[in-house]
């Protein structure tokens, strides 16, 4: 009898502390291809023994990624075409200062990107960005690759970061979209511009950055824009004072999508 | 037989479980706390109209008691005395509004600035301006934060220097914190306009804490929502550059590798 009772005591404690981690499921469901995508990311990480469970897939609007993880690594896998769009390898991180330059670390990146990525194709992709990151117990070098065509950024990209202490890759990300979106814009550079310095009209413009790109939005249509990045002018000795501001404008309507401040 | 045992038992059982599964629960669910601050009253002259209340909404929801388990508060438009005083009992600390290099603002409902910096050495006003009362993270005793797990500050350069006020980051782990992280670079706030959904640093915050609750660690949950970012607008727009510092938890869990999920205190 006591056993009856201490047995259904703990179990009411338990599940009394249990019932409060029951929660909904934010991650998409739905008849995924966990199989194939497995085996695209054991392919990608080039070890056919990786465990990889399923964890899981993640709505991003236009795309689905279905989520793999073991004890080294992350993938995510294109529901949709089973490529592999993201990638992270744990081990990778190695705390300490850089001890390498930013042209070793290209190479390490443009190796792995052109032996990972299908897609990967210097006469296609530009390397829009590079830069050294500290992220307080190690660095990461990062560069990122764009297809850019007359100026405008498409939405293939492919990001590659290299631990700057170790030297592996911790982390690839990529966009693989065909083009099926407006090219040509109808708003002026120069109409973008006005459009911007009239959202900040009180500040004084010191600064500015104008870029045309193609990108999905969440239903995943492309909507090509103007991003108009500027600094403004400052008082001395404010720092709270805002430092610039970013406008999203729709490079066919010109309607302002989106206004930031920073 | 059998019956007459179990109607007997009945009774008494049930009065031993209910009050069980009571203490359960909320031995559970209310022991550990995590406090969201964020602004939706800035000004143009307190570094712009920003709006930063979705992040402390998510915050709130994902670190709850129907997810991660905590006792979480959106504790929208606060002082910085409230901020400063409540740390002492909280096991997740999240600031989302304006920040520089050594401080953070805040601006309460009546429209009062005030300001959490890191440290003074010796100018009053150091170099946020003139911002109203100033509360030092230097002035926290060795143990009053100790027993934070995380101390987030979600604004612009918060894990900078600055040569009068000190370092956020630094000196929230050298009080003992388990990871705390700021942003070397500019991040994005959308301007105070009425979106349907999280823009800029609040959708950041919004994947950052699905990750946390997910069961991620602090720095692949960094990167996995600013991945997300990007797959959003195209860019990082310098949510890749936060910093984190602390003493982690014990031997082999440093401050990238606290995890938050489910609820437990600080180490």
């Amino acid at each position: 009898m006591k056993k009856v009772f201490l047995v259904a005591a703990l179990a009411a404690f338990v599940l009394g502390g249990v019932s409060i981690y029951g929660r909904t499921n934010v991650k998409a469901v739905g008849p995924y291809d966990v199989v194939g995508a497995r085996t695209n990311a054991r392919k990608f990480i080039g070890n056919d023994q990786a465990t990889l469970d399923f964890k899981g897939a993640t709505n991003q609007g236009w795309r689905t990624l279905i989520n793999l993880e073991d004890n080294r690594y992350i993938v995510d896998v294109n529901s949709r075409t089973l490529e592999v769009e993201s990638f992270f390898d744990k081990t990778a991180i190695k705390t300490g200062s850089p001890v390498m330059a930013a042209e070793q670390a290209l190479g390490i990146a443009t190796t792995f990107a052109q032996t990972h990525s299908i897609r990967f194709n210097p006469s296609k992709l530009t390397l829009k960005g590079q830069s050294l990151i500290n992220h307080g117990l190690s660095s990461e070098f990062t560069f990122e690759w764009a297809e850019v065509q007359n100026g405008m950024e498409l939405p293939n990209r492919i990001l590659v970061t290299v631990d700057a202490q170790s030297g592996m890759v911790y982390s690839y990300q990529s966009v693989n979209i065909a083009t099926t979106g407006p090219t040509a814009p109808q708003v002026t550079q120069v109409s973008a511009i006005s459009l911007a310095h009239n959202q900040f009209s009180d500040k004084k413009v010191v600064a500015e950055k104008a870029t045309l790109s193609l990108w999905p939005d969440l239903n995943g249509q492309q909507v090509l824009r103007w991003v108009i990045d500027m600094d403004f002018e400052r008082p001395v000795n404010d720092q709270y004072a805002a430092r610039g501001g970013q406008v999203m404008i729709n490079a066919i309507t010109g309607e302002v999508m989106l206004i930031g401040i920073k | 037989m059998r019956q007459l045992i179990l109607q007997k038992l009945k009774m008494p059982l049930l009065a031993l479980l209910l009050p069980l599964f009571l203490l359960g629960f909320t031995a559970n669910a209310y022991a550990y706390d995590a406090d969201h601050y964020a602004f939706d009253n800035y000004t143009s002259t307190d570094g712009g109209s920003i709006k930063t209340t979705d992040s402390s909404y998510w915050g709130k929801a994902y670190t709850g008691p129907n997810w991660m388990g905590y006792t979480a508060w959106a504790l929208d438009d606060r002082a910085a005395s409230d901020a400063w005083t409540w740390a002492k009992g909280d096991t997740i600390w999240a600031f989302y509004g304006h920040g520089r290099a050594g401080g953070i603002l805040f601006k309460d409902a009546g429209g009062n600035t005030s300001e959490i910096v890191a440290e003074s050495n010796g100018n009053a006003n150091g170099t946020g301006g003139n911002r109203g009362p100033r509360y030092y993270l230097s002035l926290y005793t060795d143990t009053d934060i100790s027993k934070v797990a995380f101390m987030y500050f979600s604004g612009c350069e918060t894990a900078n220097n600055d040569s009068w006020d000190g370092n956020l980051v630094d000196y929230a782990a050298w009080k003992g914190v388990d990871s705390a992280v700021g942003f070397t670079g500019l991040v994005l706030a959308p301007q105070w306009t009425n979106y349907q959904y999280p823009e800029y640093i609040n959708y950041f915050n919004q994947q950052l804490w699905a990750r946390l609750d997910q069961g991620d660690a602090i720095k692949i949950a960094f990167d996995r929502a600013g991945s997300a970012y990007y797959a959003k607008y195209g860019s990082y727009q310098g949510t890749n550059t936060y910093r984190a510092n602390g003493a982690g938890q014990g031997s082999f869990v440093n401050a990238y590798g606290v995890v938050l999920t489910p609820a437990k205190p600080g180490y």
